[in-house]
Order: C-alpha cells, then structure tokens, then sequence
C-alpha cells in the first residue's frame, strides 16, 4: 500500500489505453519483460502499442495476468476452474486471445489454449471439426477426398 | 433495386469478418496445436480436415512426439496401429525424441524406432503385456545414449536383466518408471537400479516385490534421488534407521501404504490418463489389495467426463479378453490366475451394469459413433483371434 506500484499503458487497436502493474506484465509476457529490461520503456511518456490485438482481448489477456500474479498461491483446482472458466468463449474469441497471447508471448496462457484447442479437436469426427473450425474449403479434389472418406469412413 | 442488391453484400461482408478463418493461424501455432494430439487422432482426423492442415502433418517437426496411446479403445480390426506407428515413425524423419506406445508394443516396434535413426529422451512402454522381452530392451539400450525418461509398466517379461542394460547405456537416465512388471519375489530389479543408475533423480516403483533391503541399496546407490514413489510394494516396512534415511535423502517420497486418493496417483503425462490410470489399474489394485467392498465407489471415478469414458469403458473388456488370449499363450500360471480373476469380476460388473441402466448405453451409441455397434458384431472370439495373430505375426518379424 505504501510505495506506489508501477504502472505501464497498453494501447489497443482501437487506441484505447489501459493501464497495468508492470510487474503483473512483466512476470507473464516475455516481450514486455524484453522492453521494460532493455529500457525502450518511458515510464512517463510512452505506451506500448498492441495493432493486432482488440480492446476485448487486452482486457481478457490483462485479467488472466492479474488473476495469475495475485492468485498463484491458490491452490491447483481453483486455479483450473478459473483458467476454464476464463476460456469459456467461442472460437472466435479463443482465435483473438491465441494471436494476443503469441503475440505478448505469454507462455502459460498459449498453454492453456493450445490444450484447449486440443481438446476441440480430440476424438471428433473429421466433418465436425470443419465445422467448429469453420473450414469450407478443404482444398482436396474430390476425388482425393473420396479417396480419403473411404479410407476412413467412420471418421467423417 | 439499388438497396436490394447492396444490403446482402453488406450482410455477407459483415459475416465474413466475423468469423475468423482458422486457416490463417501461422503453421507453427498449428503445429504446436497438433502435437499435443495422439498420433491416432492427427492420422485418422486432423490431416484429412484440409490440405494445408495435411501439409502441417507431413512436418517432421510435427513427430518430434509420438503418441500412440489410448489405442487399445480403438478396435484392431478397423485399423492397423502397428503399420500406423511406423508411418508416424517414418514421417518424423529421425526426429523422434519422445514416444509413447500402450498396448501393443513389441520388440520389433522398438527395433523399427532405433533404425530410424532417432535420438530419443523419453520412451513409454505401457501395458505391453507379454510382447516386449529383455532381449528387445537390451538391444535397443545400446542406441539410446541420450535417454533421460523411461517408462515401463505392466510388461511382464521385462526383467532386472533389462534394467542393467539401461543402466549402462544410458549415461544420463533421469526419470525411471517401472511399475507392475514382472512377480519375481527378489530384491533383483532394485539391485539393478542401484548399481547401474547412479544418476537417477525420480523412481517409481508401484507394485514392486522389494523389501527393505531393496529399499536401502537404492538409496545408497542413486545418491541424487529426489522422488521415491513405493505405492503398492507390501514387502517394505520403513521403520527406524531406513525411515530416517528415506526422509533425509528425497523431497518427495509416496509409501508403500498410500491411500489412492493421494493426488500424486496419475502416473506420467496423461496421455493415457483414463483407460489405464483410473479404470483397468485401480480396480485392480482395489480387488487385490483391499478387497471388494469398494467397488460401490466405483462409478464416482469414472463419472468424471460422462459419455465418453463410458464407451471406453465398453472396449476396455474385449482388450482384456483379448489379453487374457495372449496370456494363455505364454502359460505363465500366476498371471493367468490374476487375469482370470479379473475378468471374471468385469463379467459381474457388465451384468450388473447392463441391469442398472438398460437404456442409456444403447441410446449413447447411436447418438456417438456407429461404427462402434458395428465392432461389436465382428465378436469377441474373431478379435481376439487376430490380435493373437498379430502377436504371431510380430514374432515372425523378428
């Protein structure tokens, strides 16, 4: 409470600022770690400029970090019903925060997504993972993918 | 007319940026995606999906991992996972450094993985039964300078003559698994360890015939163990002088009376996570250890992802019919007597099972997949019946 806690400004693609404990970005993204250490930061002056990444991202990817930083004592089963909790979007929103989570290169966070995309996938028939993934054009001629149903009928 | 024909446009604009085109992803993300699926999954599934999707499969980067778990669900007669594992063998291009094999393991799978010219870190043989030998092991040793994480567990004729061949070979072996393996009532295997891995840091021995004094030369000559796992091993009896060493010396160390819900209880990653951990190993270790009455808190643990588990359930009996086939052959009577016994309780659950919920597993099978009626046609007997032919046929390999 005493000393004041640092702060860094993260600018979003539609220009909008959000201010965050620099140490809570420092633990979890390795780029900003990189940044604040080689001091391309301006504490006064400047904020990081995130192009690729929209507000609704930021703001999740800021939570997760929060949550992280001051929740890691927790114990391992909360800690999970949060993180599923938190991935409790559609893929749509797992897409944004997978490219904001590369992007920021956040290890723990690509973790958790990764293993949840795997999960999406695992054990699905060929035809609804196409769905889910919104694939239309699979880009095999039809005669290979006939080949391909035959092969494996009962995966379609 | 102007507005009729502008406002789909604008609606079929607006669709398309909202949804994200998966395709898109960079292929590395892609890639790290896929390589945490089974082997299994990526070649019946993911490559099909699409062509770029295929393209990544074909990475040999993509097979730094095999994974050829969780098949013993799928039926044998449908797919050939011998010829499968070797097609991911051959695609990873010598790259292979982590794989796991369950089920049907053999001695000429190993020799395929060595050919390939692989530098291998970590290697699984789970649930091999009665197709991997110490022969097979101690040839493949001799290849594996850099391995640092083995697993074997439920191989039966996998002896300590094995694990001397490990321990000479593989210099910097950190991580030894060896639960459930053969019966031999001696302090062998322990002695192995202790003399021919001095490097070892974690050790799991679930299941294991040693004794105190099995114990006490593991821990004189692994001076760097940091984890001891013991569960199951009712030959030890840790009092006085080899307690205290147990608890100066390691971090981290699970007793031979360990309750099962201990959270340690999941063996590896769990890739294998249900069909082997929480189905086939507890309810056997409850039947022989602690008796029958707890089979009513049976259900609790296999309730944890409903539909699924509960096919996997249903193929898990043909495996062990079809293991026990196998297990006749080598006329081993100890564990045939074990086996016996385990199907006949997993006959008395079904019938119990089939009585509790008639129509809820049928209306599951329809509704998941309908190959698996399909399967069940084919029969118990003609299942078994090939798998013991590709038993024969692994031999004759050789």
């Amino acid at each position: 409470m005493g000393s004041p806690v640092k702060k860094i400004m993260l600018c979003s693609s539609e220009k909008e600022i959000f201010s965050v404990e620099e140490q809570v970005m420092v633990q979890h993204s390795v780029i900003i770690n990189n940044m604040i250490e080689d001091g391309s930061y301006n504490h006064e002056e400047s904020k990081i400029p995130l192009d690729c990444v929209d507000s609704k991202t930021l703001k999740k990817v800021i939570d997760y970090c929060t949550h992280h930083t001051h929740h890691h004592n927790d114990n391992q089963e909360d800690l999970e019903a949060w993180d599923a909790q938190f991935l409790n979007v559609d893929s749509n929103g797992l897409y944004d925060l997978l490219m904001a989570a590369n992007y920021l290169e956040i290890r723990n966070l690509l973790d958790l997504i990764y293993g949840t995309i795997k999960n999406m996938i695992k054990g699905k028939k060929i035809d609804e993972i196409r769905r889910i993934f919104n694939i239309k054009d699979h880009g095999f001629t039809p005669e290979e993918e006939e080949q391909n149903r035959k092969e494996y009928p009962h995966f379609y | 007319m102007a507005r009729g024909t502008t406002k789909p446009f604008l609606r079929r604009r607006k669709h398309e940026t909202a949804v994200k085109n998966w395709l898109d992803l960079p292929n590395d993300l892609t890639l790290m995606i896929f390589s945490r699926l089974a082997t299994f999954d990526i070649l019946t599934g993911v490559q099909q999906v699409c062509r770029q999707w295929r393209s990544i499969c074909m990475d040999p980067l993509m097979w730094r991992t095999i994974n050829m778990c969780d098949i013993g669900m799928y039926n044998s007669l449908d797919y050939n996972v011998w010829q499968m594992c070797r097609h991911a063998i051959d695609r990873s291009c010598g790259q292979l450094e982590d794989i796991s094999i369950e089920y049907f393991g053999s001695d000429c799978i190993l020799k395929y993985i060595i050919d390939s010219q692989c530098k291998l870190r970590r290697l699984r043989l789970v649930q091999c039964f009665y197709t991997i030998f110490d022969e097979g092991l101690c040839e493949i040793a001799q290849k594996l300078p850099l391995l640092e994480e083995l697993e074997i567990t439920l191989c039966k004729h996998v002896t300590s003559v094995a694990l001397e061949a490990i321990g000479q070979c593989c210099p910097i072996l950190k991580s030894l698994k060896f639960n459930h393996n053969d019966y031999n009532i001696d302090n062998k295997d322990a002695f192995a360890i202790a003399q021919n891995m001095p490097n070892l840091r974690h050790l799991q021995l679930v299941n294991s015939c040693l004794d105190n004094d099995g114990v006490s030369a593991i821990l004189d000559g692994c001076r760097f163990l940091e984890s001891l796992d013991l569960r199951w091993c009712h030959n030890v009896n840790l009092e006085g002088r080899l307690r205290k060493m147990c608890d100066e010396q390691l971090k981290y160390f699970i007793e031979p009376n360990t309750p099962e819900g201990f959270p340690g209880y999941k063996f590896g990653k769990r890739c294998n996570a249900y069909w082997y951990d929480d189905l086939t190993y507890s309810y056997r270790s409850r039947k022989e250890w602690f008796g029958d009455h707890i089979t009513e808190n049976e259900p609790q643990d296999n309730g944890e992802s409903s539909e699924e588990d509960e096919e996997e359930e249903e193929e898990v009996t043909t495996d062990w019919d079809e293991i026990y086939d196998i297990g006749e052959c080598t006329k081993n009577q100890r564990s045939r007597k074990v086996f016996q016994r385990y199907l006949r309780d997993k006959k008395k659950e079904k019938k119990k099972n089939k009585k509790n919920d008639k129509s809820i597993p049928k209306k599951k099978n329809k509704k998941n997949d309908k190959s698996i009626p399909k399967k069940k046609k084919h029969g118990r007997k003609e299942a078994a019946l090939v798998t013991t032919k590709a038993y024969v046929l692994c031999f004759d390999m050789e």
